[in-house]
């Protein structure tokens, strides 16, 4: 009578057999998680520790050297603050057009269907494509920027190539193809929000404004801090127009940190110091990160 | 014959028979070649029908031109997959000439007297500007290839309503500067271009400005080892004076960074009357001008002078005997005058070697396209492209300084002492 | 003056004509209920009377105000929703104080109406919690609360018992009945459950089709209903509607030669019978029937007779318990008697009435058939 078999070894045998499938059914997970995540991040972290090899100086351990190198590096003190004008700059100003857009298309206006698919379409192009299109925007003379200007009887502007203007050109391009992509979080979240609690709001006397404040509002906080968490990854990401626009000039002005990391790896073949760059990248979104689940985390309602 | 022969004696056996020849086709040698496009017009079809060319004329050898997008993406594939190894890193590289030190410092280059065997008398048949971003530490480490300089481009008929000669370039630097004045809207509402002139500063406002110091007497921006710059002397201060006060206190040039890529643009939509560019723009211009334009050397100052500039073949190390020799068999057929007059003639690159421009096809281009000569005439004033170690470091250094200056964040002497200084920094552990 | 007046009240979306030129008047402390299957367009008409939606044509008074442009929250009317829409992100006391907020009502003021309020259903423990951490019928009373905290004379309840268990929502009707008169408020009540309609309301609006087809306390609606739609919609099970038709006698049921005793011809009339006026004769007298099913409740049976081509539903006393295929003989009081006009739906005048030409033959005040 295999029923009335002693419990205690089967139980045994149960969860050694337990743990095989639960590793098993982990493994393939764990193996992208592994091959794709934390085995670079380590690399990186040990590579930021060694000198770039060289044919004729092979690579040796120099400690903190590269990130003393970096407090002392006037061009990333530059780029990290570039990037830092980029993030106030895009993320705000993003995530606002992204809301006020998904409230646009969310009402029952007419052509609703044209303004979400027009609203999105930024998302979709490739952001070297789009730096393209923001290229003839900004080009001086018959740039459709200063045919404006020109058409409003104003001078142009050299928009790409003077220091004054370049980063916030290239932020532009930023909020320009992120706001469609953030819209679609807010228009989904706006949908999901009965109609019914606008409805007791307006019941009980409160205005639109009221209305949106402090109802609509705190219910978007689970999208509006994901979108956030996206939003700072790429003001720190998104920096392909660069390649298009600027190549991060004029001297700088427009430069940000992953361009940097990319044409210390790239041009310059500075692995090491690409890397310890790219680790201070890492910790710099890892504690955005960890900043906004802290603080805006704790006051978001969760359905 | 001998398979002919077997056929013959058993058609039963074809499939069989076949796997000889798969065989020795596996001896066929394979060369992956990676390259960029860096001007316009059908380069990839172009390199293709040279590898299927040079195959015909030699069996044993198929080169594979693989595109690799802009030089810079091509050096950072090149390398990338060097240092991957595995088979399909390239064997050879069309790359900038002044990449050497990069791919020297990487240990990946295999110097071409190595290839040759004592027999290299064939590279003295370069133009010699060409050949002196080739040479490091008493070798030739690159084979000229697509090659070009910066020529002045000017558009007649805005020279005409301006009351100029529409068939003389500007000579020198003052009269470069008082024709573009004429040409300026803002100092002459005649005039029917907005601007005189664009010395474009955009990505690697280096190159140009360079004409610049060499006309101002700095005919090098760097040592030949690679270790020195010359950023912060008198003549390559004076330069940059010159190029700032073009749009500063002169104002016939833009304010700021002028696009490099959309200054032909400019140039046809007759926003400018006058550019600087590279003669690699020569088949572009003529193609979309909508009005008669001329080419003309750089102005000269205290001297004439133009730096060179554009791709050079390289050999890599991973390279096995056979395949070594199968690549100078190739170098040596794709820069032989006649590949060489082609190549001019349908990219707009200049001809390396004055062999090509004796062959009959360029004579012929020639006669009905004289512009095409005046970078060849302007070669005898050419000097060599910026280059050191770590030579895209430096140059992003000196590339800043300019366009510090030229948008007014720094005076020309400040920012370039302060270049001298980095590139100083960086260069220091070279100069052994 | 009334609490709530619509005066021809008209609403379409697109083909679909939601009201239709409705009127309506309702005395101030009166528990109105909006009655009517679904699609019939009583949810339209609360919602046009909060303000909710905007009418096409027509004007909407509140005591005497005319509100029909107003914003709903210019209407000062509680409402109470059928999902309940709290908000799910504040507390209980928050989702409570909200329209006291709004109007800035003094503090203290808020604190004591919350505290009576809260003291009245009940949450005075749960003020703390978030409505996801309600039970439905807790959720339940903060939405009223919310409705009433306020203060508001009329309140607008939309299916509010609806996501309730049965136990739940019996309790509550009682529940809001007392509270809506401790109050003095009107309400209007939307409910699709005639069960519901007639237990809570003191005044039932049947709506059919964006009309209004009847407005009458329970017990007229019941007992005297206006139009075949109502007779049909109200009683469970339903009255029993005969059609009928004329016989060399007089008016018979039609399909049968079964004589009823009606006073002028049947042809295009409709008899209406509810099933407890019913009754099985001892006597021999009355209309031949078949009893074809049977549902046995206790205290008593309805039985459901065939009477030729028609059932018949009466409700007799269980310990009868007519076994089926039992032939019996039916009959009912001349107060029973509706009378309905076929084509157009609407009730004829009662054969009771004073009008003298309708009686003719009859003094029995039993009213049986006769068999032919």
């Amino acid at each position: 009578m295999a029923v009335i078999a002693p419990t205690l070894p089967r139980v045994r045998a149960f969860r050694l057999g337990d743990h095989v499938v639960a590793w098993a059914l982990i493994a393939p997970a764990l193996l992208f998680l592994v091959v794709f995540t934390l085995y670079p991040a380590a690399a990186t972290l040990v590579q930021s520790l060694y000198s770039t090899p060289l044919a004729h100086r092979p690579s040796h351990f120099i400690g903190l050297a590269h990130f003393r190198q970096m407090i002392a590096d006037p061009t990333f003190r530059e780029v990290l603050a570039n990037n830092l004008l980029y993030a106030a700059g895009s993320i705000p100003l993003s995530v606002a057009l992204a809301l006020a857009m998904a409230l646009l298309v969310d009402a029952r206006i007419p052509g609703r269907g044209f303004a979400r698919m027009a609203y999105f379409t930024p998302t979709v192009l490739p952001l070297i494509a789009a730096a393209n299109i923001w290229l003839f925007f900004y080009t001086p003379g018959y740039g459709l920027l200063d045919q404006l200007l020109n058409r409003l009887g104003l001078p142009g502007v050299n928009w790409l190539g003077e220091p004054a203007t370049a980063l916030w050109a290239v932020t532009m391009v930023a909020i320009w193809k992120q706001a469609g992509f953030f819209m679609i979080f807010y228009l989904a979240a706006l949908q999901q929000i009965p109609p019914s609690l606008r409805e007791a709001a307006a019941v009980e006397g409160a205005s639109r404004w009221h209305s949106f404040r402090r109802v609509t509002l705190p219910l978007l906080g689970p999208t509006t801090l994901f979108v956030l968490v996206n939003a700072v990854i790429g003001a720190f990401s998104l920096v392909d127009s660069l390649f298009v626009l600027t190549q991060g000039g004029p001297d700088n002005a427009s430069n940000l940190l992953l361009y940097y990391i990319y044409q210390t790896a790239f041009q310059y073949w500075d692995g090491g110091y690409a890397a310890a760059l790219t680790v201070v990248l890492v910790a710099i979104l890892a504690l955005a990160a960890l900043a906004q689940f802290l603080f805006i985390g704790r006051r978001t309602h969760y359905r | 014959m001998h398979r002919r022969n077997f056929l013959k004696l058993s058609g039963a056996s074809a499939v069989a028979a076949a796997l000889p020849t798969v065989a020795r086709a596996g001896k066929v040698i394979d060369l992956p070649i990676y390259y960029p496009v860096a001007v316009g017009g059908p380069i990839a079809k172009i390199m293709d029908g040279y590898a299927a060319a040079f195959h015909r004329a030699n069996p044993g050898i198929r080169v594979h031109p693989i595109y690799t997008g802009s030089y810079q993406d091509t050096t950072v594939k090149a390398l990338t997959a060097l240092h991957g190894g595995g088979a399909s890193a390239p064997k050879l590289a069309v790359a900038l000439s002044v990449d050497i030190f990069t791919y020297y410092d990487q240990g990946v280059l295999v110097p071409i007297e190595d290839l040759t065997q004592g027999d290299h008398a064939w590279l003295n048949g370069f133009y010699p500007a060409f050949l002196a971003n080739s040479r490091l530490k008493g070798k030739t480490w690159s084979v000229p290839f697509q090659r070009s300089t910066p020529v002045l481009y000017w558009n007649k008929t805005a020279f005409k309503s301006a009351g100029l000669d529409p068939d003389r370039a500007p000579a020198n630097w003052d009269e470069m500067r008082d024709y573009a004045r004429r040409l300026t809207r803002a100092h002459n509402p005649k005039s029917a271009t907005e601007w005189g002139l664009q010395i474009p500063s955009s990505g690697f406002p280096y190159w140009l400005f360079q004409g610049l110091a060499i006309e101002n007497g700095q005919t090098h921006l760097a040592a030949a080892d690679g270790t020195r710059t010359y950023f912060d002397s008198p003549e390559t201060i004076g330069a940059l004076d010159y190029m700032v006060d073009l749009s500063r206190k002169a104002r016939v040039m833009p304010a700021g960074i002028i696009n490099w890529g959309t200054t032909p643009q400019d140039f046809f939509k007759s926003r400018c009357a006058m550019m600087w560019t590279t003669t690699g723009n020569l088949t572009n211009v003529r193609k979309h001008a909508p009005f008669p334009f001329g080419v003309g050397m750089l102005p000269k100052h205290k001297r004439r002078g133009a730096p060179t500039g554009g791709g050079n073949l390289y050999v890599f190390t991973n390279t096995t005997a056979e395949e070594r020799a199968a690549a100078l068999r190739f170098i040596r057929w794709v820069t032989a005058p006649e590949q060489t007059a082609d190549w001019g003639m349908q990219t707009g690159y200049i001809a390396t070697s004055p062999a090509a421009w004796e062959t009959p096809a360029l004579k012929r281009y020639l006669a009905g396209f004289p512009a095409a000569a005046v970078a060849r005439d302007q070669l005898k004033y050419a000097e060599p492209e910026l280059s050191t170690h770590e030579n895209q470091r430096v140059t992003q250094v000196f590339n800043n300084a300019l366009q510090a200056a030229l948008t007014g964040q720094k005076g020309p002497a400040e920012a370039l002492k302060k270049a001298q200084a980095d590139a100083d920094a960086i260069l220091q552990r070279y100069r052994v | 003056m009334h609490a709530i007046t619509l005066d021809t009240v008209s609403k379409s979306y697109g083909d679909h004509c939601a009201t239709d030129a409705v009127s309506l008047a309702i005395e101030p402390g009166r528990f109105a209920v909006v009655l009517g299957p679904s699609g019939c367009g009583k949810t339209t008409l609360l919602r046009l009377v909060a303000g909710l939606e905007r009418p096409d044509a027509g004007r909407i008074t509140l005591h005497g105000r005319d509100v029909t442009d107003l914003p709903p929250g210019q209407r000062e009317l509680g409402m109470v929703f059928q999902s309940y829409a709290l908000f799910p992100h504040l507390s209980v006391a928050e989702n409570l104080l909200f329209g006291l907020k709004l109007r800035r009502t003094p503090r203290d003021e808020r604190t004591r109406r919350l505290r009576e309020t809260s003291e009245l259903l009940g949450l005075e423990a749960l003020l703390q919690r978030k409505p996801a951490q309600l039970s439905g019928g807790q959720q339940q009373r903060v939405a009223l609360g919310r409705a009433i905290i306020g203060g508001r004379r009329t309140v607008l309840m939309d299916e509010p018992l609806s996501n309730l268990d049965a136990k739940l929502r019996h309790e509550m009707r009682r529940e809001l009945k007392s509270l809506a008169r401790a109050f003095d408020m009107t309400v209007l009540y939307v409910t699709h459950d005639q069960a519901e309609a007639l237990g809570v309301g003191d005044l039932v609006v049947i709506m059919n089709h964006g009309r209004i087809e009847q407005i009458a306390s329970p017990d007229a609606l019941y007992e005297r209903p206006e139009s075949l739609f109502v007779a049909r919609f109200i009683g469970t099970p339903p009255m029993t509607l005969l059609p009928l038709g004329d016989g060399p006698d007089g008016p018979v049921i039609e399909g049968t030669g079964q004589r009823v005793d009606i006073s002028g011809p049947g042809a295009g009339r409709v008899l209406g019978l509810r099933p407890e006026r019913i009754e099985v004769t001892e006597d021999g007298a009355g209309i031949a029937a078949e009893v074809e099913a049977m549902e046995y409740l206790g205290a008593d049976a309805v039985i459901a007779c065939r009477v030729g081509p028609h059932l018949v539903s009466a409700r007799v006393p269980g310990r009868l318990r007519p076994r089926l295929g039992e032939r019996l003989k039916l009959g009912w009081s001349r107060e029973a008697i509706n009378l309905f006009d076929a084509a157009s739906g609407g009730r004829l005048p009662d054969p009771t009435s004073p009008c003298p030409e309708l009686f003719t033959t009859h003094r029995r005040p039993s009213c049986t058939a006769a068999t032919s």
